[in-house]
């Protein structure tokens, strides 16, 4: 069953005068613990797709299903805590907060739910995912301590500590070298893999589109290819 | 949410944005200093004038007529002097009715008149030779019970009852021997001027004592208190002269012909002859003839007095008392009301008030002018901080916890620097308590209260400040704290 749905969906903008007509009737589907890129030039409306997934945006028509609810249908307050529970974000800027360490990064989301993680439990989770991530010897840094590649690595680490079903990344390698770029799309697809997590992730680098199982290829607001890979 | 992340997060912004942080909290500091320092100072100030007024010349409720002027303490509130100022009608029984009340410390009748001590014929060569007085005509046993312990006698004693004779203070001695080179003591006499509607009198008066009012301004320095058949032959207040009669337009248009300065000038002085007999009063009227006229004259009326000033045991609680002897006079029908200080005291109490209310102004409009600069401030870090709060949003930060995070960090720099002005504060009113601040001239007198200002420290000012410095971070909080919550998540990407 599909875990993310959109159905007819446009999006147009308004430039000054102008009406810009970001995508024009994207219809995708993605399933539960796919690997997913989102392929196309500047302006293709990768970005958009992705902040309406992620429901930071809004389509000027059309519907976004999450987990088969209809993002359109939910309150500011709802659509919060459906990015709280159900998405992880990983910024193109890596958008760390610059006041906390890279422990107190990754922490924060935990702190603005209602559940209650035990404090053990919580401190070994966000230990873990340091690790994973290969920073344990950074683990009280702050921001502006770190190295890009560095800060992505915190970003991923965030975007999975409230172990949301899906993780979206937008053109996370783009202020990275290749070789760190490539390394954190393979972090990505290994976390996909152990964890079964939903990755959707935009980029304009082939190299990069080559790794996902399923590649959605945009031009001009509208998809012009989609693959999957195994199947 | 944990209070304490929220709390850590905005300490470590003020602490990154330490410029901005600075700024405002200067600002906040000096506000809460100035506030701290004058509040306290304002608040020992307002004690003290309560108390010179209460304490010195008006007690706690001062009764007097009815009319349609305005009365307080020293005559009628107009632009010309007015000195015809009606005595209480049916005294005996509003003076009844007042000390039989339970609340009633004590209670004291008063004519108040003014007068100027002529010394033509002492020392005719002193460049000035007269001195103007605003006499209280008491009865010295009740005097004394109303305003007990703040007269303190230099020279002499204090007046007794059906005794003849003026207590003067030691700064017109001062002035006097300053000025015109005459020295003066107890049991020398001076010769007292007055002019009323019915006509100049002369008379003079033996200085029983000299004395020194302990708490009050400069005006007190003026005042005398005279035995008060003696300001009654002074000023007229004969039979049938009291009671509430008003002295018909052309006696009024007569006086206030005669400003307050004009009563002092050496022109209003004609002299006479009677000023160097033993018995002046006597030598008037044999001077003006009719025999008649002068038995009429001096039967002085024993029951006018202007006013009863009243000492009250709680002097906190005036009102209801106030409200219950004007309500008693008006079922009685009695032409008179009962007033507080403020209102006894007459354009000094207000004039002290009014200048407080306008500090008071002036404080809250500097309040102001503080939490638009730390609001604006705030703005900015906000402005700055957009796609930090946008990217809090995207990962699940509802208003709330954007809200409670500006709030708390305008507070934590608020209640910082609030604390840093109230200890700043504390030590400025500590010294100022130990060295006294002077009052250089007599304005600053009237808002001090008195000569010298030792201003308290008060638990009340402390909690009050502290209450101002939550109000100015919830209040600076207000704006930025709107701007922050238009913040969308989407900016978190858009913004860098």
């Amino acid at each position: 069953m599909a875990i993310i749905e959109l159905n007819k969906v446009v999006k147009n903008y308004s430039l000054g005068k102008v009406q810009v007509k970001a995508v024009r009737g994207v219809e995708i589907s993605i399933e539960k613990g796919d690997f997913v890129s989102i392929a196309g030039p500047s302006g293709s409306g990768k970005t958009t797709i992705l902040n309406m997934i992620g429901c930071i945006d809004t389509p000027t028509t059309g519907t976004v299903r999450i987990n088969n609810s209809s993002t359109g249908d939910l309150s500011d307050k709802e659509l919060t805590t459906l990015r709280h529970r159900t998405l992880g974000f990983i910024f193109q800027l890596f958008n760390l907060i610059p006041v906390l360490n890279v422990y107190e990064n990754i922490e924060f989301p935990l702190l603005l739910g209602k559940q209650k993680m035990d404090k053990q439990e919580k401190k070994e989770w966000i230990d873990t995912l340091i690790e994973e991530v290969g920073l344990k010897e950074w683990r009280n840094h702050r921001p502006n301590e770190l190295s890009g590649g560095q800060r992505q690595r915190v970003a991923i680490a965030r975007a999975l500590v409230t172990k949301p079903q899906i993780v979206l990344a937008d053109e996370p390698t783009a202020n990275l070298d290749s070789k760190t770029g490539e390394d954190i799309i393979r972090l990505m697809k290994m976390i996909n893999r152990e964890q079964q997590t939903t990755f959707v992730f935009s980029t304009h680098d082939p190299d990069i589109v080559e790794i996902a199982d399923h590649i959605i290829r945009l031009h001009d607001g509208l998809v012009m290819k989609e693959e999957r890979r195994g199947q | 949410m944990t209070v304490s992340v929220i709390l850590r997060i905005a300490l470590r912004n003020l602490k990154e944005h330490k410029s901005k942080s600075l700024i405002v909290g200067v600002i906040i500091a000096l506000g809460i200093v100035v506030l701290f320092v004058s509040n306290s100072m304002m608040n020992t100030a307002s004690a003290g004038i309560r108390k010179s007024f209460i304490d010195t010349y008006t007690g706690d409720i001062m009764i007097s007529v009815k009319c349609e002027d305005k009365i307080n303490i020293f005559g009628r509130e107009a632009d010309k002097l007015d000195p015809s100022v009606p005595t209480i009608p049916e005294y005996s029984k509003v003076y009844e009715y007042v000390t039989s009340r339970p609340e009633v410390l004590a209670a004291s009748s008063q004519v108040t008149g003014v007068s100027i001590i002529n010394f033509e014929e002492t020392n005719p060569s002193a460049e000035s030779d007269i001195l103007g007085l605003i006499l209280f005509g008491i009865e010295p046993e009740n005097y004394k019970n109303v305003f007990r312990g703040n007269i303190e006698i230099l020279d002499g004693e204090f007046l007794k009852s059906e005794e003849k004779g003026i207590l003067i203070t030691e700064s017109q001695i001062e002035q006097i021997r300053d000025s015109m080179g005459i020295s003066l003591s107890a049991g020398d006499s001076i010769v007292l001027s007055s002019f009323s509607a019915k006509g100049f009198k002369i008379k003079e008066i033996p200085i029983k004592g000299v004395i020194r009012f302990k708490s009050g301004t400069t005006l007190m320095d003026n005042i005398g208190l005279i035995d008060v058949q003696s300001l009654r032959s002074l000023t007229g207040l004969t039979m049938g002269s009291g009671e509430g009669i008003e002295p018909e337009k052309e006696e009024k248009d007569l006086l206030s012909m005669v400003g307050f300065d004009d009563l002092f000038s050496k022109d209003m002085v004609e002299r006479v002859d009677a000023a160097s007999s033993s018995d002046m009063e006597e030598n008037l009227f044999s001077i003006l003839g009719g025999k008649s006229e002068r038995t009429g004259t001096i039967r002085m009326d024993k029951g006018a007095w202007h006013f009863i000033l009243v000492r009250l045991k709680d002097s906190a609680a005036p009102k209801p008392v106030i409200d219950d002897l004007n309500n008693y006079f008006q079922e009685q029908g009695i032409q008179a009301k009962a007033v507080d200080w403020i209102a006894a005291a007459g354009m000094i109490g207000s004039f002290a008030y009014g200048i407080k209310i306008f500090i008071n102004i002036v404080i809250i409009i500097i309040a102001f002018v503080a939490i638009f600069i730390i609001m604006n401030t705030l703005v900015g870090s906000v402005i700055e901080r957009t796609s930090e709060i946008g990217t809090m949003r995207s990962l699940g930060a509802q208003k709330g916890f954007i809200r409670t995070m500006f709030i708390l960090e305008t507070l934590s720099i608020a209640v910082l620097s609030g604390c840093v002005g109230i200890i700043i504060g504390t030590a400025i009113i500590m010294t100022l308590k130990l060295t006294g601040l002077p009052a250089t001239n007599i304005f600053f007198e009237f808002i001090f209260g008195g000569k010298v200002l030792y201003p308290e420290l008060s638990l009340l000012i402390f909690i009050q400040t502290l209450c101002v410095v939550f109000l100015i971070g919830i209040l600076a909080s207000l704006y930025p704290v709107a701007i922050a919550l238009k913040i969308q998540p989407i900016k978190a990407i858009q913004t860098e």
